[in-house]
C-alpha cells in the first residue's frame, strides 16, 4: 500500500523528465551559461573590457533568469508538446518539512562555497576542483535520486568523471586551462552538451512513441 | 493482537477495486491531474477511464471539471478532501491488516 502510493508519486515525478524537454532547456541553458563564462575569460586574456562585462554579467543574468523562469518557458513547451498526447498533471506544492529540508541544503552548500572563497583565498586550485565538482555531481545526483531516471544519473557521473580527467593530466594542461576546469566552464559546456543531445534524443522517443495529438476524450 | 486470525479488514469497496485504486494513488500523489495522464498512467481503455472516474465522483471522492485549453477539450480530474480522507483510511487499514497477517502464526505452527 505504502509502495503504491511511492510508486504514483514516483511515477509523477518521472513524467515530469519522460519527454526530454527539461534536459534540452537545462542543456541550452548550461551551453549558453559556459559559452558568456567563456567569452569573459577569453576578453580578460586580450583585456578587451566591454566583452568581459558582457561576457562576466550576462553569465550571472543567463543563469539567474534561466533558472528562475525555467519552470514556465518548460511548462509553456509541454502545453504545446506533452500535455495533449499523454496528459497534464499539476504537482502538490512541497511540505513545510520538505522546503526546510531544501533550505538547510542549500545553504549548506552556500557556506561550504562561500567558507572556500574567504577563509581558504589561497587554497590550490586543485583543492577548488575537488570542492566545486563534488558540490555539483552531489546536486546532480540528489536530483537523479529524486527523479529515479537513468539519464540524470548519467548527467551526475559525468561532473566526477571530467573532475577525474582533469586531474590525471593536471600537470599537462596549460594555467588557463587549469583555471577554465576549475571554475567549471569547461564542466558546463561539456554537461550541457550531453544534456542537450539527452533531451534531443529522449524527446525524439518520446514523439515517435506518441505521433499523434489525441483528439477526443470521454 | 498476537495469535489472533487477521480478520477480515473494514475495506472501503469503492476504493478497493483495483483499477480505482491506481486511480485514487495516482490522484493522491499529485495536485490534479488531466484523463490523458490517468489513461497514460493506468492503462486502461477510455470507457473504462471513464467509468471508474464516474463512480469515484459519485461517491464524491473525486471531482472532474471539464474544461478547454485551446481547441483541445481537457477534464481535469482530483481528489476531494473526502477523498484524500478515504484514501488515507484505506490504506491505514489495509496496512494494519497485512501487518496483523505477518505476525499471525501460520496455522498447523507449534
Amino acid at each position: 500500500m505504502a509502495n503504491l502510493l511511492r510508486q504514483a508519486r514516483q511515477r509523477a515525478l518521472q513524467y515530469w523528465v519522460e519527454d526530454g524537454i527539461p534536459d534540452l532547456y537545462t542543456g541550452l541553458l548550461f551551453l549558453v551559461f559556459a559559452g558568456l563564462r567563456l567569452l569573459a575569460q577569453w576578453a580578460e586574456a586580450q583585456r578587451q573590457a566591454t566583452w568581459m562585462a558582457v561576457g562576466f554579467f550576462g553569465s550571472l543574468v543567463v543563469i539567474l533568469v534561466g533558472s528562475l523562469a525555467g519552470r514556465y518557458v518548460i511548462d509553456a513547451l509541454k502545453q504545446r508538446v506533452t500535455y495533449p498526447r499523454t496528459g497534464y498533471v499539476a504537482y502538490t506544492p512541497p511540505s513545510k518539512a520538505e522546503r526546510r529540508k531544501q533550505i538547510a541544503v542549500t545553504a549548506l552548500l552556500a557556506l561550504v562555497l562561500v567558507g572556500l572563497v574567504l577563509l581558504r583565498p589561497q587554497a590550490p586550485l586543485t583543492l577548488r576542483l575537488v570542492v566545486l565538482h563534488l558540490v555539483f555531481a552531489l546536486l546532480v545526483f540528489a536530483i537523479a535520486l529524486q527523479l529515479h531516471s537513468p539519464r540524470y544519473f548519467l548527467y551526475a557521473f559525468v561532473v566526477p568523471l571530467l573532475a577525474a580527467g582533469y586531474l590525471l593530466g593536471w600537470p599537462h594542461w596549460s594555467p588557463t586551462l587549469q583555471r577554465l576546469m576549475t571554475y567549471g566552464e569547461i564542466t558546463f559546456l561539456v554537461l550541457g552538451m550531453v544534456m542537450t543531445l539527452g533531451g534531443v534524443w529522449t524527446l525524439h522517443r518520446y514523439l515517435k512513441a506518441h505521433p499523434d495529438l489525441e483528439e477526443a476524450e470521454a | 493482537m498476537k495469535g489472533q486470525p487477521p480478520g477480515p479488514a473494514p475495506v472501503d469497496p469503492i476504493i478497493h477495486a483495483p483499477a480505482r485504486l491506481t486511480i485514487m494513488a495516482t490522484l493522491a500523489a499529485v495536485r490534479e491531474a488531466d484523463f490523458r495522464y490517468l489513461l497514460h498512467v493506468t492503462q486502461l481503455t477510455k470507457g473504462n477511464l471513464s467509468a471508474h472516474l464516474r463512480k469515484l465522483e459519485e461517491a464524491g471522492y473525486v471531482e472532474i471539471e471539464k474544461t478547454f485549453r485551446g481547441k483541445y477539450p481537457l477534464t481535469i480530474c482530483r481528489l476531494t478532501e473526502k477523498g484524500r480522507k478515504a484514501f488515507e483510511t484505506y490504506r491505514r487499514h489495509m496496512l494494519a491488516f497485512l501487518e496483523r497477517a505477518q505476525t499471525t502464526p501460520s496455522e498447523g505452527q507449534a
